[in-house]
């Protein structure tokens, strides 16, 4: 089952404009967006979750048009934004009340136990929260409200290591049930390695490839650039190059690629395909 | 679901109802009869502006309101913040009046204020709240803006020529007379709930008019499709 289709999707902002032709996300999967900042990384997932609305195109979730989501199914997309959030003066508590007033399926239990886990004290206010437990508290929300879909936004950026695995633990399990789906992005692609299924990289507001994490890091593989040249022939499989005062690198893929067997080569990591798809 | 937003913004109004009593009473103990009279509607105007201005900076720096759209959707939160606003404006008429009352201020007088209190209230929301522009044009403003100030005139004019003709009937004489004098104040009453109509249609007319943008928008895409 698909969790998102998207179709000739476009928004124009002043300087900027998403754009994207085609893309199918299944669910039950991690799918991590990738790409430097500005790219269009949450402006994607803000129209996703409903708070913008896109210019012109086609967007479905779960088979509805996004559009067409009744406020039930609206509260089945749940958004964690790093640039969103409650009034600095309202505690725990109070948010605790307000959500319990505003999502259909609140589950207070839940909510009690993830501010256990997370650590988090009920009767603090808002304004005295630290970036990382600000993006805490807005995941215990997110999760608490059972959703299908999970749109995170640099969530992982201003989680210590301790935080980051049992968040990741919490995604991996949400993805257990095969109608659940999280999007995840990031500016520390390190994060990705290993955790997640698929990697979509987005530049200037197009997707530049969705690619399934495990093919991906099969597939592509650095080598060195004058060593490809006078080995085998690399047009079709030459995928960024990269150069510094001693050396020049490229980025290959292995499909494309004749003879590669007599290149040295290692393999690349997610945020070397990063920077060598940005290079290019 | 309504309810989770309005419970916010009485936490973050909680401040201001509190300074409004404070102040209230400071004018009503300190302050000599007219001065009070003139005083407590322009205190009652800032609270009302402050109130509201104080929710849009709320939302707007912590983009809370994008929370509320991915959530209850827009919609949702307009209707919230009419209900505020009204809710606000329901306080205000009550401590006029209370205070109004208890310097024997005589009812044309008090109607007159109530009615141009509701006006420029009216007239702030056209401005405050986001229904206008969601309309966009600049033509629905002006129209909006003329329809206001259409009110304006209609109801303090009526308020201070009808309306204390009904409310002596009904104060000063007893059940029977009610009956005698009811074709005197047909037209009054009739007066009166035609301006009710008016503002009815206002309300319903600007939220009418997102539903249209709304459905503008969804048919685009139908139409791509």
């Amino acid at each position: 089952m698909n969790s998102i289709r998207i179709k000739e999707l476009r928004k124009n902002y002043d300087k900027f404009s998403v754009d994207i032709d085609d893309l199918t996300i299944p669910s039950g999967c991690i799918v991590g967006i990738i790409g430097i900042n500005g790219s269009g990384k949450t402006s994607l997932l803000k129209i996703l979750s409903g708070i913008t609305k896109f210019d012109f195109g086609y967007v479905e979730l779960f088979g509805t048009k996004l559009d067409g989501l009744q406020i039930r199914e609206l509260q089945k997309i749940a958004s964690v934004f790093e640039d969103i959030n409650f009034p600095g003066n309202m505690t725990i508590r109070q948010v605790e009340k307000y959500c319990s007033m505003t999502f259909i399926e609140w589950d207070n239990d839940k909510f009690d136990l993830l501010l256990a886990e997370f650590r988090i004290e009920r009767n603090i206010k808002i304004i005295s929260l630290s970036k990382g437990m600000r993006s805490k508290l807005l995941l215990s929300i997110a999760l608490s409200h059972n959703p299908n879909l999970l749109l995170l936004d640099e969530t992982l950026s201003g989680l210590d290591p301790i935080a980051k695995d049992v968040v990741l633990k919490k995604l991996s399990a949400f993805i257990e049930n095969e109608n659940n789906t999280v999007i995840i992005s990031s500016n520390n692609v390190n994060d990705f390695q290993n955790k997640v299924d698929y990697i979509l990289l987005i530049s200037q507001g197009k997707v530049r490839f969705f690619e399934s994490c495990e093919r991906l890091l099969e597939n592509f593989m650095i080598c060195d650039y004058d060593e490809l040249i006078s080995v085998c022939g690399y047009k079709n499989s030459l995928q960024g190059v990269r150069s510094n005062a001693f050396s020049k690198e490229a980025l290959v893929d292995v499909n494309k690629l004749e003879g590669y067997k007599n290149l040295s080569m290692r393999p690349a990591t997610i945020e070397e395909i990063l920077i060598f798809m940005e290079e290019q | 679901m309504i309810q989770g937003i309005l419970y916010k913004n009485f936490i973050v109004l909680r401040k201001y109802y509190i300074w409004l009593l404070v102040g209230l009473t400071i004018i009503y103990f300190v302050l000599s009869g007219n001065l009070v009279i003139l005083t407590t509607p322009f205190v009652l105007l800032i609270f009302q502006g402050i109130c509201m201005s104080s929710i849009f900076q709320v939302d707007d720096d912590s983009k809370f309101k994008e929370l509320i759209y991915s959530s209850v959707g827009e919609q949702k939160y307009i209707r919230s913040l009419y209900i505020m606003a009204v809710f606000n404006m329901g306080i205000s008429i009550l401590a006029m009046l209370f205070i109004m009352l208890s310097y024997h201020v005589s009812h044309n007088i008090i109607l007159l204020f109530l009615g141009f209190f509701t006006a420029i209230c009216s007239l702030i929301w056209a401005f405050q709240i986001p229904l206008s522009y969601k309309g966009g044009t600049s033509t629905f403003r002006i129209i909006e803006f003329l329809f206001i100030i259409g009110i304006i005139v209609f109801l303090g004019g009526f308020a201070s020529q009808y309306f204390g003709v009904v409310l002596d009937t009904i104060i000063k004489f007893e059940p029977v007379e009610w009956n005698r004098r009811l074709g005197i104040n047909f037209a009054p009453i009739s007066e009166f709930l035609l301006l009710i109509f008016s503002v009815f249609v206002l309300v319903i007319s600007r939220f009418a008019l997102i539903k249209v943008i709304e459905k503008g928008s969804e048919n685009n895409v139908e139409k791509f499709n």
